[in-house]
């Protein structure tokens, strides 16, 4: 069996297995920021934990045959592909809900005992001022336009740069360069008296 | 302007470190989820190169997919056509127009006919014959030449056998 090059080919099982590797351990790696970057978007753990996996699965169906260096930013254009789909579902559905006399509100589910359950963390006062940290600038996060967000996200928790950003968002690295830079203004004026 | 340059540096500083604490602060739950949509998808990825195929379909493969459920959408309805067309059977004589049936339904239910061939008058047959012979045509009815010719050799006139 030919070895594994790049295109249509064959991979064998040496190459296959350490491909594999490859991809677990950037799997790994993004998973985390990845799900914060989707949640950022939905405000929702499940959502965002659906719309990672679901990029999960189209890399590694896809394009797990792509020179590494590309993977990353393939992902974050698969997974932006993938939130921008449920927001549409979601938003026809709320318009649908939103004439139905008996609806539920998905956010008034039973509180989960063990998430409310007391924390045994040794630094209690430092986890609720990162907290509020957190909090505020999610919510600051949350009023941006999707691609102020979604540049300023990809950018500074990522760590992806321009080019790759461009990629990603699959517009010109002249625009990432200007969602970033507005969306570094908004946050400023708006959190720049708790983070000074 | 440099300070202002600055100011943003630290402040992206303190951004970035609170995005990253959050990233640490991902709950249990979520980290379970996550570890499983990996190995989902690994094993996805393991399953199909270990069954030699290519882990990206050709671009062929994937556009004659594209134009399956197409070509099969044609198929049935040309089936379904074919199927529901009227069409007669095929062997079997076509009765053009209603009329030649209701001549024969006539014929059947003539009542003096069938007393006529019962009686056995063979003037009657040798005059039908006569009749057939000259097209179907009434004797009067026949050219003027023939009709002279026919009497000359018959000898008088007014020998019809049928005259009623």
């Amino acid at each position: 069996m030919p070895a594994a090059s790049h295109g249509d080919v064959d991979l064998s099982d040496s190459s296959s297995n350490a491909r594999c590797r490859a991809l677990s351990q950037f799997l790994a790696g993004v998973e985390l920021r990845a799900f914060k970057i989707a949640q950022a978007a939905l405000r929702h753990e499940d959502d965002a934990l659906d719309a990672v996996q679901d990029a999960m699965l189209q890399l590694a169906r896809a394009y797990s045959d792509r020179p590494e260096e590309e993977w990353k930013p393939l992902f974050y254009r698969i997974l932006e592909n993938r939130i921008r789909d449920m927001q549409r579902r979601r938003t026809v559905r709320n318009r649908v809900m939103a004439w139905l006399p008996f609806r539920s509100d998905p956010d008034e589910d039973e509180p989960d005992p063990i998430a409310e359950a007391a924390s045994d963390d040794p630094l209690p006062m430092r986890r609720l001022e990162i907290a509020d940290a957190m909090s505020a600038l999610e919510k600051a996060l949350a009023a941006l336009p999707r691609r102020q967000q979604q540049a300023f996200l990809l950018r500074t928790l990522e760590g992806l740069d321009v080019a790759q950003t461009a990629r990603a968002m699959g517009c010109s690295e002249g625009s990432v360069k200007t969602h970033y830079f507005r969306a570094l203004q908004t946050l400023r004026a708006q959190l720049g008296e708790l983070y000074a | 302007m440099s300070r202002d340059l600055n100011g943003t540096a630290d402040f992206e500083h303190q951004l970035h470190a609170v995005l990253e604490e959050s990233v640490r602060c991902v709950g249990g739950h979520a980290r379970s989820r996550l570890n499983q949509a990996r190995h989902a998808a690994l094993a996805q990825a393991a399953r199909r190169s270990r069954w030699g195929l290519p882990l990206r379909v050709p671009a062929w493969i994937r556009l004659r997919l594209l134009w399956m459920p197409a070509a099969g959408a044609v198929a049935a309805a040309v089936l379904v056509a074919f199927v529901l067309w009227p069409h007669a059977p095929q062997g079997y004589p076509v009765v053009e127009g209603n009329q030649t049936s209701v001549a024969d339904l006539d014929l059947i239910a003539d009542r003096d006919g069938m007393e006529i061939m019962q009686n056995g008058d063979g003037q009657f047959y040798a005059w039908a014959m006569a009749q057939a012979d000259q097209g179907g045509q009434p004797a009067g009815a026949a050219p003027a030449g023939q009709s002279k010719a026919r009497e000359g050799q018959s000898g008088a006139p007014g020998t019809d056998p049928n005259p009623g």
